[in-house]
Order: C-alpha cells, then structure tokens, then sequence
C-alpha cells in the first residue's frame, strides 16, 4: 500500500547539511499498524512526513499503490493528503481561533472541497467525548482534551493511513491510554496506522515496530 | 466550514496589527476624500462666480485693444458679422453664450454714453446654422451654476450676467443703472438716441461696469444708425471655464486667425492655478496613500504569514492546496481593502463636510463616485501590498513547520 524506498532528506543549515534520512526504506501494507521508535533527531518526524506527501525526499521514492505520490502535482499530492491521510501531532496543532467544531470541520471542509457534513462532524466528536466542548476555543481545553480534538480532525475524514507523530508524547499515562484506544478502535476499521513514539509500552501496542537510528531504518 | 468564515475568524481573533493597517489605509483614503470632494466643490463654486461674471472672452479686431472696448467701445476697427456663423457652427466644445456686439457714442446731453448693439437670443434661434451648433447656450455639464443663478429668467439680469436677453424689439432700449439714474429715466419712458425714438423697455441693475453707462439696444437697430451692415466691434463670448483652461482659447485663435482673443486673464489664470494645486496635492496624497497604507499592509501581511507558518503547514497537511492556500490571504487583503475604502470615504466625507465650508469657503456634500473610487484604489493597493506575502505563504515548507514540535 506505502513504500518508501531508499529514500533521503538533507536539510541545508547555516552550519552545514543535516541527514535526516539516510536511505530509508519500509513497506507498510494495508490495514497495518506500523510503530517507528528511535531516539531524538532520528529522522522519525521527517521520515512520517516524507510518507506523508509532506517533504519532498532528496532521493528515493514513496509510493502509495503503486504509484509515486512525488510524482503526482501538487494539487493531486494535496487532494491525496486531504482525503486519504489523518496526521496527528504531538503538539496538537490545532488553529487557536477555531472552536474546537470548527477544527474538527475545517479538517472535512478541505478533503470535500468546502462542505463539511455536520453529522460527521458531531458523530466524531462524540466518539472522542467532546460534544460538550463543542464551542470551546483549544485554550479552554485540557491538554487530553485537545489531543482528542486532534485525533477527531484527523478521523472526521475516514482517512485510509493514519500518520500520528508522539501522539500520547505530551500527555499522562492516563489521557495516553485513552487517545491509543481511539487509535486503536480505528484501526480495527482496517485503516492503516503509522506511529512514531519513543515510548516502548505505547510502541507495543502497534502489530510491528521498526527502529530507526541517524536516518537508516534497522529493522 | 468556508474560507470566509476562516478569514474573518482569524481578522477578529488577532485584530491589533489588523486595526493599525486598516487606520492607516483609510486615514490616506479619507485624506484624498476630503481634499477631492472639497476641490470639486470650490471649483463649482469658482466656476459658478466665473460663470455669474458673464464674459470671459472677446473677439475683437487685430488691432482692438481691450482698453477701446473697455474705455468706450468707440474703436474703428470692426469686424465681420460672418464670424458668429463661423463660431456657431465651428462645433467648439465650452462656448456657453455668444453676444455680438456694435457699439455707437451718444450724448445724452448732460452726459455721454454708449448705444450697444446685441444680438437677442431669438434671432440665434431664428437662423438655422447658428442652432445646429452644439454647446452655445447649452451649458455644458461642469461649467458652473447657471441654472442656480437667482433670477435668471428675469432678462435683465440674463442680460447682465450671461449677456444674453431672449428678445428685444426694434424701438427698445435697456438702459444702464447710472444712465438711468443721470437721465432720470424709468422703465417705459420713451427718449430718443441719434435721432431715433425708444422706449425704455427695462431698467439694468447695477453691474459697476461700463455697462451702467450703456444703453442696449437691438443690434440691427444700432448697426442701422451707423449706416453698417454685417460688421461688429466686438464679440462677447461666455467660455466654459474647464474649457478655457484646456485650450478653448487656441482653438478660436485656430477658428479665426485674423481676429483677437483675448481672455480675462487673471480670473482664468487663477481657476488654472488653483485646480492645478489641488491635483497636485491630491497626486501628492495617492502616492503617500500607496506608500504608507501599501507598506502598513505589506508588514502586516508579511508578520502574519510569518506568525501563521505552522497554521499553514496543518492546513496543508489537511489537504489544502497552493491556491486555497493563496486564497486564504488574498481574501484577507480584499476585506481590508473593502473596509479602507468605506471607512476612508465616510471618514473623508465628514472631514469635507466640516473642514470644506471654513478652508475653501463652500459647503461640501458627500460625491457618491468617490466612494466607488475610494473601494477600488484601497483594494488595489491592498492586494498589491498583499501579493508578495500571500506567494510567500504558499512556498512555506510544511516540513520545517511540524519539524519545529
């Protein structure tokens, strides 16, 4: 379904180049749950953006069927990430100015062209338990609270891959534990899951874990 | 949810850099309001007192001087009739009225005065050539008030100020205040000038020209007197003011070389000078409108795309696009736009109406055209300002963006 494949990504500093991706390769297939571990500045976030049609690799290819994802144009490569690709970050992301309604439909609007279905909208949110919450600001949340929002912005949509980069790395053990049962309930819908952490109790969680360490992938 | 919704949640959420950008574009566009909507009714009001002043151009002979026709009006020299024909019929845009004239020295005993000779409006209309030219008598849009002028169906003061009278009969004479007032003269009285018998058919008011020291009479009753037929000594012509300071003047020069124009030269010098001032500080202000509202903008649009970096990496990774991405800031800059052009022109139009009546002496209304105007050079200049930013939004590499976590 996903195959990167020697894949590399240098990023010019005022210092000199940094190898984020040293020939990396991995094939994820479909309805998999893939968890990538490896320590800071390994090349797991650039690696699951390069996946994700995110950052363009300096060498190498990623395919999506079979079909080079770089190769597509960008309005393809976007309208691709729009309908069949959920991100979720450690850091949320979410607009600040957006409710937390808005931030969940903005997400629809933009993978159906500018309509976003309400009772989507609202189904998700009450699978996640923020319907209550619906009309709140990201600041009024709490931290759980607002990655489950993320987490609804990236499902809302029926993604095919989910791309969640230390989705539990800023919350408590507790709050962790709930946003992986979100995860872990649609993948069981058969979407693909990719989930970089450093956490190994959260990596075990996954069907296959693969380590990277200074841009190569070991196993 | 729509990209407008977006937008304006976004203006009203982070609104500080927006309002001082915003203040900024609408204070220059309310500058340019203000002054144009106040040049545009003084030079109303100048072309209205020009206008009310009667003639500001003669025709008269080569050799005439503007002192014989305002001495006297006793100069030889003349000139042909044919020339109103010539006029009429020229097509020349900004000739509001035509008054030929033929001037005769009478002595009314105590006194000496002058029989002048027009031409009433009706033999005008009487003679097909003359009415099939455009502009004469017409008063073209822009060249002042005349509707407005007070009395202005009373012929005596049509006569007075706009030089012309719609009819006048073979034995009648309109006599000069001061003529009036030596002679002891009323209207209806019956006196007789070189021998031949008028009766006063009107009384002029004062005017504080030579033509209180005149008597009107018709032209081919006066040209009659002398024994001359088809020949003027002057023609009195009421130019549209506009027209005069764009060339009316060497186009008659053109029409008629072996004739004499001349103009009251400093009442069209000054109409000249002063709209040239006001273009020139109304020039002025668009420049400093489309530098400081431009570059308000601009550093605007440049910190928000920069504050929005990471906003814009997860709009992409949801899916949106380089023209949605464009869209989204483009939009902005045609609301601010929006926005400083009506703030602009209703600020510019309360400046006008308040300042207008005690720097330039007239009362000024709100010109609904500006407001149009106001619009589209605020959106223009806010889109320009915007251009740059808004491309630069789109080329954000979403990668450094998540990379920041």
């Amino acid at each position: 379904m996903l195959k990167a494949t020697n894949i590399s990504r240098i990023f010019r500093r005022k210092h000199g180049t940094v190898k984020a991706l040293n020939n990396a390769s991995i094939e994820i297939a479909k309805g998999d749950f893939l968890s990538i571990i490896g320590p800071s500045g390994s090349g797991k976030s650039t690696l699951m953006l390069a996946l994700g049609g995110m950052s363009h690799p300096d060498e190498g290819s990623v395919s999506w069927n079979n079909e080079s994802i770089y190769g597509w144009d960008l309005s393809k490569r976007s309208h691709w990430r729009g309908t069949s690709v959920g991100f979720v970050f450690q850091s949320f992301n979410l607009v600040p100015y957006l409710t937390v309604y808005e931030n969940v439909s903005v997400g629809l609007s933009l993978a159906n062209n500018g309509s976003a279905d309400t009772k989507l909208v609202d189904s998700i949110l009450a699978e996640v338990e923020l319907t209550d919450r619906k009309d709140h600001l990201p600041s009024e949340l709490s931290i759980g609270q607002q990655q489950r929002v993320a987490l609804a912005r990236a499902l809302v949509k029926k993604p095919r891959l989910i791309l969640a980069d230390e989705p539990t790395g800023n919350l408590d053990p507790d709050t962790g534990k709930e946003v992986m049962d979100i995860i872990k309930r649609q993948h069981a819908t058969g979407t693909t899951v990719i989930m970089i952490t450093h956490d190994p109790n959260i990596a075990q969680m996954a069907q296959r874990t693969v380590k990277i360490v200074d841009g190569k992938i070991l196993a | 949810m729509k990209i407008k919704q977006l937008v304006f949640r976004e203006l009203f959420q982070r609104n500080s850099q927006l309002i001082s950008s915003l203040v900024a574009v609408s204070l220059g566009i309310a500058v340019m309001v203000a002054i144009q909507s106040t040049t545009h009714y003084s030079e109303k009001a100048v072309a209205g007192e020009l206008d009310a002043l009667g003639a500001n151009i003669l025709l008269l002979a080569k050799d005439a001087t503007v002192q014989d026709y305002y001495s006297a009006d006793f100069q030889q020299s003349e000139i042909p009739e044919s020339y109103v024909s010539v006029l009429t019929s020229s097509g020349i845009q900004g000739l509001d009225n035509l008054s030929p004239k033929f001037s005769l020295p009478v002595d009314m005993g105590t006194r000496k005065a002058t029989l002048t000779g027009i031409l009433p409006r009706s033999e005008f209309k009487s003679k097909a050539t003359w009415q099939t030219s455009l502009g004469v008598f017409t008063h073209p849009q822009g060249c002042g008030v005349t509707a407005n002028i007070p009395g202005i169906n009373d012929s005596s003061k049509t006569l007075v100020r706009k030089r012309v009278i719609e009819d006048l009969a073979p034995d009648a004479v309109l006599v000069g205040a001061d003529i009036a007032s030596t002679q002891s003269i009323k209207e209806g009285d019956s006196l007789t000038v070189l021998g031949k018998r008028f009766f006063a058919e009107a009384i002029l008011p004062i005017t504080g020209t030579v033509d209180d020291g005149r008597l009107f009479a018709h032209l081919r009753t006066v040209q009659k007197l002398a024994g001359k037929d088809s020949v003027l000594h002057s023609i009195e012509i009421v130019g549209c003011c506009s027209a005069i300071s764009t060339g009316l003047i060497q186009q008659l020069n053109k029409l008629l070389p072996d004739a004499k124009v001349v103009t009251i030269s400093q009442i069209v010098s000054t109409q000249i000078r002063s709209n040239t001032i006001m273009k020139r500080i109304s020039l002025i202000m668009l420049v400093v409108i489309l530098v400081v509202g431009g570059a308000s903008i601009a550093n605007y649009m440049f910190a928000n795309v920069y504050e929005r970096r990471r906003e814009i990496g997860i709009y992409m990774a949801m899916g949106a696009n380089s023209s949605w991405i464009l869209k989204l800031f483009l939009l902005k800059a045609l609301i601010i736009g929006l926005a400083g052009g009506v703030f602009g022109y209703i600020l510019g139009s309360v400046l006008a109406m308040i300042l207008g009546p005690r720097i330039a002496g007239v009362t000024v209304l709100p010109l609904p055209m500006y407001a149009l105007y106001s619009v589209v050079i605020s959106t223009v200049i806010a889109f320009a300002a915007s251009a740059v930013p808004a491309i630069n939004a789109t080329k954000v590499d979403p990668s450094l963006i998540m990379k920041e976590d």
